[in-house]
């Protein structure tokens, strides 16, 4: 007998539920289903159930490890905390879009088959879009747009691969894949559109800041995680994911030093931090999975932090610059102290989340040898530590004050940041809650001495750093490019070739059409006397003159008779025209004969 | 008037920001002593005051870098796209 459902059972219905609640009816149901999701996943077991055939093919929607049970608690948790957050929207549309888009995460999560993967994780892209839809402004409808279009690209890349890799192996089955043969390439990039992944990337930092306040926090926990657990379970041990979440690190981190919009520093962190589980992937060996996961639990948290008390700014002065913030510290004190707790959490600052966890990964590549990925990483807790642990905070809550008029935000959505800040200080000062949860067990001790001395002068230098560079780092009121340039102005191309070339080439044939149809309808007045015309007109020109006459009477004849065009064919020779047409064919159909013979 | 507002409270927080520079490269002296260092890139990470070089040097690199690559190429109008 079991005990539970399929997580995604539970918001989906829920979301299908919504509805029917008002007010305050509504805002305790939408905290209720978390909660009965919560005590669900704990009701679970190791083992695979729900299992139902279809075709020749079997669905697994319950294939629980310890594996799928860490993303799932992290799922489960942050659904709670967005939705305390986002209690006080009034939409319906908000909780159904976050509740399918959690539900079909969690169905990623614990299916055991390629196919209601796949089809949860279409569920994840057109449910996700409307968080950014939403804010119903002209820049969120085109990103959303854009979003959908890139992630259904993803999708059709994932399925061709699902598809080969089932008529190849005869099996629907979700395991261990690695790289070997098309199939496994089109699945690893339909993965990797969803790990925001260098040149796969750019969806994320342009969609995710023109998302709805609470929206943002919703979309920074799921898409990603859900790429980093599929990713751990199928290509875990694959070299070329070291480097390339290696080289994300440091990209996402570059990009946001320079960015001056809020949320889209944080979406390029997102890249960033999603780059050490992906190389954790890529490592391979027990520490470094234990590092991936432990990194995805912790940074769940600490980003929806993260986000959510950047909303807390926007939705209090309505700014989302840089370049337009400043001096908050103090009328959001409560704010800047959550933002602090994620910004130190980010960074791996001691005795908050990141520090037991990223710290993790790092390690578990110094152990391996990779010496270069581990400067690589080391390089991006710079840039994390310099852009989100101090310019954002620097610039938002100190530098100049503007004399904005501010508050800190309701008291719902300081109880939701409250939370998320908890757990990210009880998992850096007892990460065993954390490393209990593990794949595998955890023979990593962070708090050590050289460690901690290590990362605190790491930190502490980078400090320094900004500082003195002050002068240098001040935001600037500019967008950056991205590889999203290649379709944003790629798309303005290929209107202009369907506008000119290709519409234009359209007309030409529709022109020479046209010509065809009215010397046709002509010629077919009076084929006789048309090709007499033609062959007169021939003698005329080559001759000089028509047999009998002169050469002006000749001409004089032939206008006369184009004029009156086409006489009156039928009385006067029915049989020839006859004749003269089944001729005609004839010869028509001989010669195709003659040359298709 | 908020406690940043303070030119003393400012200098107070430099000064503190200063010594704790000092004092975390003492810790490692003291706590871990100079060791026995090897030029090769294994042994990289136990050179004296290693985090602290590699997180200064590398903060400075990384601004001017891409601050470069931002200004000549990257950064543009906020209606580019418009």
């Amino acid at each position: 007998m079991i005990n539970w459902i399929p997580p995604a059972t539970i918001f989906i219905l829920g979301a299908l539920l919504i509805p029917l609640f008002k007010g305050k009816a509504r805002q305790l149901f939408v905290l209720t289903i978390p909660v009965i999701g919560l005590a669900n996943i704990l009701a679970m077991e190791s083992g695979t159930e729900w299992t139902y055939g279809y075709l020749r093919y079997d669905l697994i929607f319950g294939q629980v490890d310890k594996l799928s049970m860490v993303f799932g608690y992290v799922f489960v948790i942050m659904a709670f905390i967005g939705v305390l957050y986002s209690l006080h929207v009034k939409e319906h549309g908000h909780f159904i879009a976050g509740f399918l888009y959690v539900g079909s995460a969690l169905g990623v999560v614990f299916s055991g088959d390629l196919f209601s993967l796949f089809i949860f994780w279409e569920i994840m892209a057109f449910s996700s879009v409307f968080l950014i839809w939403f804010q119903k402004e002209k820049a969120s409808i085109d990103a959303g747009f854009r979003y959908l279009l890139v992630h259904t690209a993803g999708g059709l890349c994932l399925l061709a691969g699902i598809v080969l890799r089932v008529v190849e192996t005869g099996s629907l089955e979700f395991g261990h894949i690695g790289l070997d043969g098309l199939d496994t390439y089109l699945i690893l990039i339909g993965f990797l559109l969803n790990a925001a992944v260098p040149p796969l990337h750019a969806w994320l930092a342009d969609a995710y800041p023109e998302a709805t306040i609470v929206g943002a926090v919703f979309l920074s926990a799921f898409t990603t995680k859900t790429a980093v657990y599929v990713l751990l379970r199928a290509y875990s041990g694959t070299e070329i994911l070291m480097w390339l979440g290696a080289f994300m690190a440091i990209f996402g981190v570059c990009y946001a030093v320079l960015e001056n919009d809020i949320r889209r520093i944080l979406g390029y962190h997102i890249i960033s931090q999603v780059g050490y589980m992906v190389c954790g992937v890529g490592i391979g060996t027990y520490m470094a999975i234990n590092g991936s996961a432990a990194h995805a639990f912790a940074h769940i948290l600490y980003k929806g932090l993260l986000f959510m008390s950047t909303g807390a700014i926007i939705y209090s002065t309505g700014f989302r610059k840089l370049t337009d913030l400043g001096g908050l510290y103090k009328k959001m004190p409560i704010t800047l102290i959550m933002y602090m707790v994620a910004g130190f959490a980010i960074s791996g600052m001691p005795l908050f989340s990141g520090f037991v966890s990223k710290t993790m990964v790092i390690a578990a590549a110094e152990h391996d040898h990779h010496y270069i990925i581990f400067l690589m990483l080391m390089l991006a807790s710079i840039g994390t530590f310099l852009s989100v642990g101090i310019k954002l905070p620097y610039f938002a809550f100190f530098g100049k004050d503007r004399g904005i008029e501010a508050k800190d935000p309701p008291v719902n959505m300081l109880a939701g940041m409250g939370i998320a800040a908890f757990l990210c200080i009880l998992i850096g000062v007892y990460p065993k809650v954390l490393y209990d949860l593990l794949p595998y067990e955890v023979h990593f001790q962070p708090f050590t001495i050289p460690h901690v001395v290590g990362e605190l002068q790491l930190l502490m230098f980078t400090a320094l750093g900004f500082f003195l560079l002050l002068k240098k780092l001040h935001v600037e009121p500019t967008i950056t490019l991205d590889i999203d340039w290649t379709y944003r102005k790629g798309s303005k191309v290929f209107m202009w070739f369907i506008n000119e070339p290709l519409a234009r080439g359209s007309q030409w044939t529709v022109d020479i059409c046209l010509v065809i149809i009215s010397f046709l309808k002509w010629f077919s007045k009076n084929p006789v006397l048309a090709v007499m015309l033609f062959k007169d007109s021939l003698t005329l020109r080559f001759i000089g003159h028509l047999g009998g006459r002169t050469r002006r009477d000749s001409i004089r004849y032939l206008e006369d008779e184009k004029k009156h065009y086409p006489r009156d064919p039928v009385k006067r020779n029915p049989v020839g025209d006859s004749l003269l047409l089944a001729l005609m064919f004839m010869a028509v159909y001989v010669m195709y004969y003659l040359f298709t013979a | 008037m908020g406690y940043l507002d303070e030119p003393k409270n400012l200098a107070l927080l430099k000064k503190l920001f200063y010594a704790s520079l000092v004092v975390l490269i003492l810790l490692e002296l003291i706590l871990m002593g100079i060791r026995e260092t090897h030029l090769s890139l294994a042994h990289i990470a136990e050179f004296p005051a290693f985090h602290a070089i590699f997180g200064f040097v590398g903060c400075v690199v990384m601004v001017f870098v891409v601050k470069f690559l931002g200004h000549q190429w990257l950064m543009k109008e906020e209606d580019y796209y418009d």
